[in-house]
């Protein structure tokens, strides 16, 4: 067991908010990549359903989730296809070879 | 929570000969210093399983050239077991079943109250027999007044003088005049860190005992002064870094929320811009044919403003050249 003494209780105050400060600078960074990249995908996976959706009639719910799911760039990927398929089959076949 | 046992049996183990010369002068002086081994406490969990053990620092050591065991345990309960004397006599016996070499048990008691004198010996008589006594040596602290240890050069008394009796005011005092000796016994920095943080458990000061504190120490000499600074300081620093790694992980959290918030939306922005650019790009190709490399980049690289622009634009565009003049006008 390591002892904290009182005056190291002060300096771990004293040393806190530089510490966060710090770290917040990091997290905010981190964050902020993971964010974009979500954001991204979300977007992607809503206009690429609803682009299906209007070319193939409503899809399932688990063919909606699988999509969803999906990569920005497997979304990207699925985009330009789609715009040759004629049938749920082709969906089919396209997201079994994802 | 404090973890008593654990710093006063490193206290103990680490100053062994400290506080057998501080409190055993006569045994001291005989003590062959280089013969001190301390056991490990395995062997007495085994004599009595189940129960709770009762020897914290077990030492074997030549005294007066005889092998001789110390047994040495720390009592820091304020009420005393009415069995106390009984268990420790039981655990010499255990012990002595096993080593059979003389043994010396020696029990601190370090509770600050109540401050009656605690018992030493163990008898067993029957009818008006008297048929054993056993005694075991006691270092009771709340016994023992602070004064008395002010001036001896000794890392074991500057330590437990934070456990001595003290009036209330004179807390601010012991402190300080505890890490004054602590500062001049010439100590390593891991021994002297032991001994201050031991101090500082016992002594924490509340804000207006750190006041009394304060002002005190602005009145001993200065390089005194400065070798208690100097204990403090070290600690304060050991604490600043502490705080950062904490400060820093709990930013780090904090931070990444917040971004991940400020990103997600930044993310729906750019990727709807960038769905809707591909859309219209493929709107124009399906009635100009193939746009190249760069009338798509560029398409790609408008705001989501010109590209709602365009995409209304676009309904009225009747060549390629359309586009052309519309994208050199933005």
């Amino acid at each position: 067991m390591e002892i904290v003494t009182s005056w190291m209780e002060k300096g771990i105050e004293l040393g806190w908010e530089e510490g966060f400060k710090i770290g917040w600078e990091e997290g905010f960074k981190l964050g902020m990549q993971e964010g974009v990249e979500l954001g991204r995908q979300s977007a992607a996976a809503t206009l690429v359903l609803c682009l299906l959706q209007r070319r193939l009639g409503s899809l399932s719910q688990s063919q909606q989730e699988r999509i969803q799911v999906l990569s920005t760039e497997r979304l990207e990927e699925l985009w330009d296809a789609l715009l040759d398929f004629n049938s749920i089959t082709d969906l089919e076949n396209r997201l079994a070879r994802i | 929570m404090i973890d008593h046992d654990s710093l006063f049996k490193k206290l103990i183990q680490n100053f062994f000969l400290d506080f057998i010369e501080l409190f055993f002068p006569d045994i001291s002086d005989v003590l062959d210093k280089d013969s001190i081994t301390f056991l490990p406490q395995e062997i007495l969990t085994d004599v009595r399983k189940g129960e709770k053990k009762i020897i914290d620092v077990l030492v074997q050591a030549k005294y007066k050239n005889e092998t001789t065991l110390f047994i040495i345990h720390i009592e820091h309960q304020s009420y005393i077991q009415k069995d106390f004397s009984e268990r420790m006599f039981l655990y010499f016996a255990d012990l002595f079943k096993i080593y059979g070499i003389p043994i010396i048990p020696i029990v601190i008691f370090s509770h600050d109250a109540p401050l009656t004198i605690q018992p030493s010996s163990f008898n067993i008589s029957a009818g008006t027999k008297s048929v054993m006594q056993f005694d075991y040596q006691v270092v009771q602290l709340n016994q023992l007044n602070w004064q008395d240890f002010v001036n001896i050069q000794n890392p074991v008394a500057s330590a437990l003088m934070s456990k001595m009796k003290m009036g209330a005011s004179e807390r601010p005092m012991v402190k300080l005049i505890s890490l004054q000796v602590l500062a001049s016994l010439g100590l390593n920095a891991a021994q002297v860190g032991q001994i201050s943080g031991f101090i500082d458990t016992y002594l924490k000061l509340n804000t207006e005992e750190e006041e009394v504190f304060n002002s005190q120490i602005a009145t001993i000499e200065s390089e005194k002064k400065e070798q208690v600074m100097e204990i403090v300081t070290s600690w304060m620093e050991k604490g600043i870094e502490k705080g950062k790694e904490l400060g820093r992980e709990e930013g780090r959290e904090e931070g990444r929320e917040e971004g991940r918030e400020e990103g997600m939306q930044l993310g729906m922005q750019l990727g709807e811009q960038s769905g809707t650019a591909k859309l219209i790009i493929h709107l124009l190709q399906c009635r100009f044919g193939n746009l190249n490399q760069s009338q798509q980049e560029r398409i790609q690289g408008l705001s989501a403003k010109r590209l709602e622009e365009l995409g209304e634009a676009l309904l009225d565009f009747n060549s390629i050249t359309d586009l052309k003049h519309w994208l050199a006008r933005v």
